[in-house]
């Protein structure tokens, strides 16, 4: 059983309050540069980390996300204002951090060598300083499909309910549900076996 | 000593301290200036400007005059053309080609892996329905924006 806060999500960082004057502004070219500042402000760091739990490393992070903020500022002028920005942002910051491991999948090590030169990596990262159990988090979610552990981070850390979630990936709510059902019984299996 | 297999993992709170995850000083501090630079730098890269027809001319002919050239010298190299010639540094380029990342894209330690009857009864107790399963296995990595 997980245990969960009950509290909003990401209360911290994620500030939702600005949503609908970012969404007029953006809406109107001569608003448009102040909305999307103001987004930034908005989710910056919110989305930092949930690009920084996909891709590790935070030199990797702060590149995807500012291509991710590139794109959100290309296709502002098509965002349509009946959609939840939140999910919005979400959705780009997600592809574009699943188009980044797609690149760096094809440049990586054999199978049989990943696993053994991510846990060098996380000793040898300075920025990471997680304990024995969190790094065998980060090992265990390695081995899941990224779909899988897209899924994870966004319900275990991020706290995303599962309906802005299928808004954010395109998938039905049972299917993530069974998603992250899978995603936890294997973490467990690998905690077990490891 | 504890039966590992009946340990709850969970009771380990892998959110704390950004879950292990550090991060230079007020790296953001700055982040909506950099973005904006870099929005105004991409933005001139890919403006388009007005060339005065003088010089939209001599473009042309110049442009024109180099095909040219290079039509002569590229008909008369075509006879002397061999295998011999293929160049070092093509070779290096077919020694670079790794083919185990074909490999490891076929590989199937993503496809569908073996479930469990009592997870699947799980899930449909949960009001899954079976339709929702078999989309568990269907990943395409980029969704449309």
């Amino acid at each position: 059983m997980i245990k969960r806060e009950s509290k909003e999500p990401n209360s911290k960082i994620l500030d939702h309050n600005n949503s609908v004057e970012i969404v007029k502004l953006i809406q109107y070219s001569k608003t448009r540069e102040k909305g999307f500042k103001l987004l930034m402000q908005s989710y910056k760091e919110a989305l930092y980390w949930m690009i920084r739990r996909m891709v590790l490393h935070h030199d990797d992070a702060e590149d995807v996300l500012q291509c991710s903020f590139m794109k959100i500022w290309q296709n502002l002028d098509k965002f349509r204002g009946d959609a939840n920005i939140y999910t919005w942002v979400y959705r780009i910051a997600v592809n574009e951090a699943l188009a980044f491991l797609n690149k760096k999948k094809k440049q990586s090590l054999s199978l049989n060598e990943k696993g053994e030169y991510l846990s060098q990596q996380l000793e040898s990262d300075s920025y990471f300083d997680g304990d024995d159990a969190q790094k065998q988090l980060q090992l265990a979610l390695k081995t899941l499909p990224s779909q899988q552990r897209v899924v994870f981070n966004l319900r275990y850390f991020e706290e995303m309910k599962y309906q802005d979630m299928a808004k954010v990936l395109d998938k039905s709510e049972g299917g993530l549900k069974a998603n992250y059902h899978h995603a936890v019984k294997k973490i467990e299996e690998y905690f077990k076996k490891n | 000593m504890k039966d590992k297999k009946n340990i709850n993992i969970w009771e380990n709170d892998f959110r704390r301290n950004n879950a292990g995850f550090k991060t230079p000083d007020s790296f953001l501090e700055d982040f909506e200036d950099k973005m904006m630079h870099a929005i105004s730098v991409e933005t001139q890269k890919t403006s388009t400007s007005i060339i005065p027809i003088r010089s939209w001319l001599t473009y042309a002919v110049s442009a024109a005059a180099i095909i040219v050239l290079g039509l002569f010298v590229w008909t008369g190299r075509q006879s002397d053309q061999s295998l011999d010639q293929f160049s070092e540094l093509d070779w290096d380029q077919v020694a670079l080609f790794d083919e185990s990342w074909i490999l490891e894209e076929l590989n199937l330690e993503e496809a569908i892996e073996e479930t469990y009857d009592e997870e699947i009864d799980y899930l449909l107790a949960q009001g899954v329905t079976n339709e929702e399963i078999l989309e568990v296995y269907q990943e395409p990595l980029i969704m449309e924006e």
